[in-house]
């Protein structure tokens, strides 16, 4: 079958483009263009591609985030707070991944080294999001099954990771298929 | 009856424990509400080494006698090395780390604690710890524990130090009815 297929399709020839068919442009009537651009010209020029629109929990989480972070007069109490640089790199994360991220607000917390814990839920599963001086590690528990996602700071590869985590947020929302254990 | 003599080898029925010590939580975060029968990744890292230590609770389910000879050496472990409370224990089978339904198998051993310094409540009889895998990180080996014990989600509480037994859970009419007795009874 597969054969005589090919066959087929060897037999087939193509034919010299325009040998058969010409085709002719109407002359577009000339018309008076006025050089001066319009006031929304200029804002269409300042945007350079297609712009996620933020999660609705960012500014809680944001404020969640810089109102954990110790000021000057915060005593020597060590528990519950938050070092500044993972904060940084935390609200960095959220910036360019929460639109990719499940809808539902995360749940904040510190691990024992003082990395942040971000904690959401879907419908099929669960994404735990650790960020830490070095590096964001997102986990993934689909139907059993857990997927890790690293994104290495300086943020190294953001379109891949934004990729992956859209990837699992959907499939939090609609269950997981194919999916290899970490 | 006596006390549970545990085998040197973990059984896949017992039932294990991992401690709950009470940590705070972000200062900037008060407002947020902690969902519902799930565990925090800092329950199930260890500072000292890459194994992680359970409590060996029963044979096939909690074991009363057990839970009270662990009951004061989990307060003594709060306050000598956590500065905090304890709560009690996230509880499951030895089974859903032996022999779990997706993943890998995790493996437990038996190490039983002897007194230390004359410490009585540093021996524990029923120590035990689960192997974390050379791939395994300690995030990896946390993120992996909290979903197994999150999957049958079992809180053991703790005995408080007072020997006032807590209140059950207050979810269900049942369990209400139950807690209402118990207020009343105390």
């Amino acid at each position: 079958m597969i054969t005589a297929t090919a066959q087929v399709y060897s037999d087939i020839r193509f034919r010299q483009p325009g040998s058969e068919f010409s085709f002719e442009i109407p002359a577009a009537p000339v018309q008076e263009i006025n050089d001066q651009p319009l006031v929304s010209d200029k804002k269409l020029g300042l945007i350079s591609g297609p712009a996620g629109i933020a999660a609705e929990w960012i500014s809680t989480i944001t404020r969640r985030i810089q109102q954990s972070v110790p000021g000057p007069a915060s005593g020597t109490d060590v528990d519950g707070w938050l070092d500044s640089d993972i904060a940084a790199r935390a609200l960095g994360f959220f910036d360019a991944t929460s639109d990719v991220l499940p809808a539902t607000e995360p749940y904040l917390y510190t691990a024992t080294n003082g990395d942040l814990v971000a904690e959401f839920a879907g419908r099929h599963g669960k994404l735990t999001t650790v960020i830490g001086k070095a590096a964001v590690n997102s986990f993934a528990v689909l139907e059993g099954q857990i997927v890790k996602t690293t994104l290495n700071f300086p943020f190294d590869n953001v379109p891949k990771a934004r990729q992956e985590l859209m990837q699992i947020t959907k499939q939090l929302h609609t269950g997981a298929h194919g999916i290899v254990e970490a | 009856m006596a006390l549970w003599k545990p085998n040197e080898t973990v059984g896949k029925n017992e039932s294990i424990g991992r401690r709950l010590f009470q940590r705070q939580g972000l200062k900037g975060a008060k407002d947020q509400k902690r969902p519902d029968r799930t565990f925090e990744l800092y329950h199930f890292e260890e500072n000292r080494d890459r194994e992680v230590s359970i409590d060996r609770l029963g044979a096939t389910s909690i074991d009363r006698k057990v839970k009270v000879y662990l009951n004061p050496r989990g307060h003594h472990a709060a306050a000598r090395l956590h500065k905090s409370d304890f709560q009690g224990w996230a509880a499951t089978k030895a089974k859903e780390l032996q022999s779990p339904a997706q993943g890998s198998p995790l493996e437990i051993l038996s190490l039983p604690i002897a007194a230390q310094d004359g410490d009585e409540l540093s021996e524990n009889s029923f120590h035990g710890r689960i192997l974390t895998p050379e791939r395994y990180d300690s995030h990896d080996m946390a993120i992996r524990l909290k979903y197994i014990f999150e999957r049958n989600y079992h809180l053991e509480p703790c005995i408080p130090l007072d020997g006032r037994i807590p209140p059950p859970p207050s979810k269900g009419l049942f369990r209400r009815l139950t807690r209402w007795f118990w207020t009343l009874w105390n």
